[in-house]
């Protein structure tokens, strides 16, 4: 039982290549290949399940679910291509099986995926700035200065 | 008459005065991309810079900048400011363009350094010159875009037959709309 317990701890850091950024910690310094990534989600419903892939490495990472309503995530990862593959919405599996919403990590930036909307069973990708500051600032503020400036 | 005269008289100078100076051959000639083959997005940029193949990341800047990616806009601007000596064109009136247009609508700590950097650089009639570009370009060029697919071509006929056959075929029922009758038929438009 012991050497499963390890043998599974050992899979999961192993595929985590990701760490998710809580709200007002800002002291987890960047790697020199990696890059910050904040996805703002605008659901009606509870999304489950999220899952980001990495399209140069072939890794998926699992981000968590979402409550309805507005929020900011923030990701530090590697720098590369990151796509959507798939979420949980109710009782349906949404699954992008043609490359889903994407973006491109630069190393060293704040790059700002979107905002990624989802009308159960519809999701789309928007591009809404102002808000995204918005909301960084508000749970970021360090970082939202160190990298965007303006309006923080 | 004279009024008529007049108000054209002052448009005429008006438009001289306020025109914007065309860059010179030279510089234009910068601006036209050489053509790709086929498509190559941000990440391909990108990873032709980091293998320091500057002169074809270069190009897939350039093209991608032409089609409003402000993420190429911006490694362009630096490109153009010299900040890859040697390996790229350098031109601070085009890098101030560049980067003036790459943070307008996304605009970060790091492009508003740069911009501010090429700037400083220029002075006098340049960037007068620059400036005055600028307009013209805000004009020509978008921003703002992630140019991360090629870009398909819709088939309008198709997408008209598909909504017109699910018309056609919809089945009415329920007392509601008893004694109602389906709609006509829907008209494709030519869209050759």
């Amino acid at each position: 039982m012991k050497f499963f317990t390890i043998i599974t701890l050992c899979f999961c850091v192993l595929s985590c290549s990701s760490t998710r950024v809580k709200p007002g910690d800002s002291s987890i310094p960047l790697a020199n290949n990696e890059g910050y990534l904040a996805i703002v989600f605008d659901t009606l419903d509870k999304i489950r399940n999220i899952r980001i892939e990495n399209t140069s490495k072939f890794t998926t990472m699992p981000v968590g679910s979402r409550d309805a309503g507005i929020s900011l995530m923030l990701l530090k990862v590697e720098e590369g291509e990151y796509c959507f593959e798939g979420f949980d919405v109710y009782y349906l599996e949404v699954k992008y099986n043609d490359r889903g919403f994407c973006t491109y990590v630069d190393a060293g930036e704040m790059n700002y995926f979107g905002d990624f909307v989802v009308r159960d069973p519809v999701s789309f990708q928007r591009i809404f700035y102002s808000r995204y500051v918005t909301l960084l600032s508000q749970q970021y503020p360090e970082l939202c200065k160190e990298y965007i400036g303006r309006g923080c | 008459m004279l009024i008529i005269k007049y108000f054209v008289a002052v448009l005429v100078v008006t438009s001289i005065i306020f025109a914007p100076q065309a860059l010179s051959n030279e510089q234009s000639s910068l601006i036209d991309c050489e053509p790709l083959s086929q498509f190559y997005a941000y990440k391909d940029g990108m990873k032709s810079h980091h293998n320091q193949n500057f002169s074809q990341a270069f190009n897939i800047f350039c093209n991608l900048a032409l089609q409003g990616d402000d993420r190429a806009q911006f490694r362009l601007a630096e490109y153009y400011s010299g900040k890859y000596a040697s390996k790229t064109p350098i031109d601070l009136q085009l890098a101030y363009i560049w980067s003036r247009l790459a943070n307008t609508r996304i605009y970060t700590v790091k492009r508003t350094e740069l911009y501010k950097q090429i700037r400083a650089q220029l002075v006098d009639k340049n960037l007068e010159v620059a400036q005055l570009a600028f307009g013209s370009f805000m004009n020509s060029f978008n921003t703002g875009n992630r140019v991360d697919e090629p870009r398909k071509k819709l088939d309008l006929k198709r997408i008209y037959k598909e909504y017109h056959d699910k018309i056609n075929n919809r089945i009415y029922t329920g007392s509601r709309i008893r004694g109602r009758v389906p709609t006509d038929s829907l008209e494709i438009p030519n869209v050759n």
